[in-house]
């Protein structure tokens, strides 16, 4: 062992003062690469600024300049920024500089993950329609992040053959994938809801439909909010399977019609807390008087988050106050709890009305008489 | 005798390359992990979540006890973070300072009839607050009963599925909830916990609650405690993570499913290492009922907090959490090497026990036997000073790796506070080391002298960038047992 140990300790010191070179180089490049790329930010950020102003595209700008992520960042930070006139001037400056050209052959597999990543996140930002098969393309890439932003990029173009395609994809991933894929299906806006309809209710027809993509296209449907979906909706909330009636009583309170209405109503008396618990918050986005005695009964539910969620909707609902008001007296306590709760948090306990924990600073008590309700001045 | 010490020195030769190799495989699980982390963080839309729906919201837990001098600050850093829903709820622990009125008068708390119905027993709540201000922050007072009791209150009152569990005295990075709520978004079913990584806050300028320039802390006994911070949280804990084996979730930023917590009575009153505690319950709580289950670390969750600028505090924090190790290792002594608690109780714990609880117990061993060895002339003193060596530069190149793998953060990268990390490397084997040594043999036969929480300066998170005001007041917490 002795006849050893030298050539361990040599080996060792010569690791350690090999890392502790390779740490300090590292931290200085860092510092050089992150100076650079400030002076290039502001560099391009004046540049850019002047000619969106002077509506001129140089033609001898640096070649440096097109492979440049910091000047695609740049372009992508005006692109969102600006709309219109100077919207349209961005797009053609990218194009004049072949900037989708040069992105394009660096998303091939033989470059490294990091650089094909950094690509596809900027050609998304910044390509038009005629990168949309180029985009279709990479929905079948192996690469989980390039089909999550080759989505966003097609949704971005509007390219709505795409949209069975994303939700084809959506079955087959991780369920954050799959959130983040259904996602890029929100800009499409309510031209996609017939397509994501008609690929729901297909789905939902097949012996083995996807639990996860079902659930998060209602959802989707929800943040799109178009009456078209409220029929499947209403069929998804009546379904067997629990996520997808608690995905679709959240999406009906955003739709919004007198038949979204009377489905949440029923969900009210679902088994199920997590659907009534959704069903009960979907109400509120109604802002309907008419559902408060049902919103009510649901202040003395078995399970805490129900009660909470009814005290909240009868908290936003027109005449919603005066039902908790009402609850304050109710002879089921956790009602009564809830009801207390809900006025306390929005500041309209009736004045005489103690506080149950305040006992030793009775002071304090003045402070808690509510505000005035706050009424529209009359014009 | 000779014998008896050729036998020690071999277990210890062997303890210190299973330390090293077991350091050496956490720092390559680690770098793993971490860029696996870096490229979801860049690649995987997580900022996408803060528009959806799908995550859920949080009530972070504050215990406060005579944290007049930092909680205002502090408080305000954690409503500025970017979460689509979430509540503070700070829970004053029968302060003997201005913490309750400081909270009252800052923050506008109105005393409200909140009703709550306690899942998990405390000492009396004498009232509870909540705000005039846009951020829900409620805050509740009660009588004295610990941190652990305080953080049970503070689940009390919280309505959110999942609890942040954080101290006063920490400031919170404005995207360390998302960063650390994705992990739930992507298996909603199966996150039961996810913790944060823990920085010191020692030497940065604050500014309205936020972090504008991290640097190296300006005292040396500060820095090498932020080296202790960068190894375990940088170059061990997302290895731990990556094979669901994370012992604990750091008492500065643990978040947890309510629910679970609830579940296995809340945290343990009077433990000095209830976080460790907690953390190895919902194991076994979930073990037992044999449902999936995972405990993460969110390396870009970040938590800065103060660190002990003296040796007196320090020493008290060592040893207090060396017996809280000490409990918990006795607590949990079923789990080790036991095949039915899966890789927490195959790899995390048996780890914890051998290179956690054990190591000063070797180390001090190795230390004593080579004057023996000397006095009875068993010991070549060549070879004792090339194992001293080995020693030395295996600790050295360990903690360079962590700083390698902290390199992701891109903090501390002017020259002067890169060559004094590099120069942290080396000095912090020149007498810390060995005193931490100490301070944990004192916590295992110190007796009763060492069962206090201690004391902890605090001055408060604005003003650690600057030096201490003259005179910096004092404040004594002393955390009593219940």
């Amino acid at each position: 062992m002795s006849g050893t140990l030298p050539w361990v300790t040599v080996v060792l010191a010569a690791s350690t003062v090999i890392a502790a070179l390779s740490l300090l180089s590292i931290k200085m490049a860092h510092r050089i690469i992150l100076n650079s790329r400030g002076v290039r930010t502001a560099h391009y950020v004046a540049a850019v600024a002047e000619m969106i102003g002077r509506r001129y595209i140089p033609t001898d700008t640096p070649k440096g300049w097109r492979t440049d992520p910091v000047f695609h960042d740049i372009l992508i930070d005006y692109r969102r920024l600006v709309e219109g006139e100077d919207g349209r001037f961005i797009d053609r400056m990218v194009e004049e500089f072949g900037i989708v050209d040069a992105l394009i052959p660096r998303i091939r597999r033989i470059f490294p993950q990091t650089s094909r990543l950094q690509a596809v996140s900027t050609l998304v930002e910044l390509a038009d329609h005629s990168a949309a098969p180029f985009l279709r393309s990479l929905l079948d890439d192996r690469n989980d992040y390039v089909q999550t932003h080759a989505a966003h990029g097609l949704a971005r173009i509007h390219d709505l053959t795409a949209v069975p395609l994303i939700l084809d994809l959506s079955t087959r991933v991780r369920p954050w994938e799959a959130a983040r894929l259904t996602d890029s299906l929100i800009a499409f806006g309510t031209d996609a809801v017939p397509l994501i309809n008609e690929w729901v209710a297909d789905e939902m027809a097949s012996p083995r439909p996807s639990m996860e993509a079902v659930t998060q296209s209602a959802r989707v449907l929800g943040f799109i909010g178009d009456i078209s979906a409220e029929p499947l909706l209403i069929r998804l909330l009546s379904s067997p399977n629990l996520e997808w009636r608690v995905a679709a009583a959240s999406a009906l309170g955003r739709v919004g019609t007198d038949e979204a209405r009377t489905a949440l109503l029923t969900a009210l008396a679902d088994n199920a807390w997590e659907v009534r618990a959704r069903a009960v918050r979907a109400l509120a986005t109604l802002a309907d008087e008419t559902v408060g005695p049902a919103v009510v009964a649901l202040l003395s539910d078995t399970e805490w988050w129900v009660r909470q969620n009814a005290a909240e909707t009868l908290g936003e609902i027109p005449g919603g106050v005066a039902h908790l008001l009402e609850a304050l007296d109710s002879p089921d306590k956790f009602a009564a709890d809830s009801a207390l709760n809900q006025l306390a948090e929005m500041r309209k306990l009736p004045p005489g009305r103690l506080p149950v924990l305040v006992r030793e600073r009775p002071h304090e008590v003045a402070i808690i008489i509510p505000e005035p309700v706050e009424t529209r001045p009359s014009s | 005798m000779r014998t008896a010490i050729n036998v020690i020195s071999i277990a210890v030769l062997i303890y210190f390359v299973a330390t090293q190799l077991h350091m050496l495989a956490l720092a390559i699980l680690s770098a793993r992990a971490l860029y696996k982390q870096r490229m979801f963080e860049r690649f995987g839309r997580v900022q996408d979540m803060l528009g959806s729906d799908l995550s859920p919201p949080v009530s972070i837990v504050v215990p406060a006890y005579n944290e007049s001098v930092g909680i205002v600050e502090s408080i305000r850093s954690m409503a500025m973070v970017t979460y689509p829903k979430f509540e503070i709820v700070v829970v004053n622990d029968g302060s003997k300072d201005d913490t309750l009125d400081k909270m009252i008068e800052h923050f506008k708390m109105l005393a409200v009839p909140m009703p709550f119905r306690p899942s998990i027993k405390t000492a009396e709540v004498r009232q509870v607050y909540h705000t005039k201000v846009p951020v829900s922050i409620t805050l509740v007072d009660k009588a004295n009963g610990g941190r652990a009791d305080a953080l049970n209150a503070g689940i009390n009152v919280a309505r959110y599925p999942y609890v942040m569990l954080t101290d006063a005295d920490v400031l919170i990075d404005g995207d360390a909830l998302v960063n650390s709520m994705r992990y739930v978004a992507e298996d909603r079913t199966r996150t039961v916990g996810v913790g944060g990584n823990v920085r010191p806050l020692n030497g940065c300028t604050v500014r309205h609650g936020h972090i504008v320039d991290a640097k190296v802390p300006t005292g040396w006994l500060e820095r090498l405690q932020m080296l202790e911070y960068i190894r375990s949280f940088v170059g061990a804990r997302p290895g731990w993570s990556s094979i669901n084996s994370l012992v604990f979730l750091s008492g500065a930023f643990g978040i947890y499913l309510r629910q679970a917590v609830v579940d296995v009575g809340g945290l343990t009153s009077g433990h000095m290492g209830e976080d460790m505690d907690l953390s190895m319950r919902i194991h076994r709580h979930y073990r037992r009922l044999k449902k999936p289950y995972r405990m993460v670390y969110a390396p870009s969750a970040v938590v800065w907090t103060e660190v002990p600028s003296t040796r007196t505090v320090l020493r008290r924090q060592r040893i207090r959490w060396h017996r809280g190790l000490m409990r918990a290792i006795w607590d949990f002594r079923s789990s080790l090497f036991n095949p039915r608690h899966g890789p927490i109780g195959m790899f995390g714990w048996p780890a914890m026990f051998f290179f956690e609880f054990l190591a000063p117990i070797i180390e001090f061993l190795g230390y004593l036997v080579v004057p023996v060895s000397f006095l009875f002339g068993g010991i070549n003193p060549y070879l004792a000073l090339l194992l001293l060596m080995i020693a030395f530069l295996a600790g050295a190149f360990t903690s360079l790796l962590a700083l390698f793998l902290d390199e992701r953060f891109g903090y501390f990268n002017k020259p002067l506070e890169a060559l004094t990390l590099l120069s942290l490397v080396f000095v912090e084997n020149m007498g810390l080391r060995q005193q931490t040594v100490w301070w944990r043999i004192r916590a295992i036969f110190g007796g009763n002298s060492t069962k206090q929480w201690g004391d902890m300066e605090r001055r408060g998170v604005a003003n650690l960038g600057a030096k201490p005001a003259q005179p910096v007041t004092p404040i004594k917490p002393v955390q009593p047992e219940t």
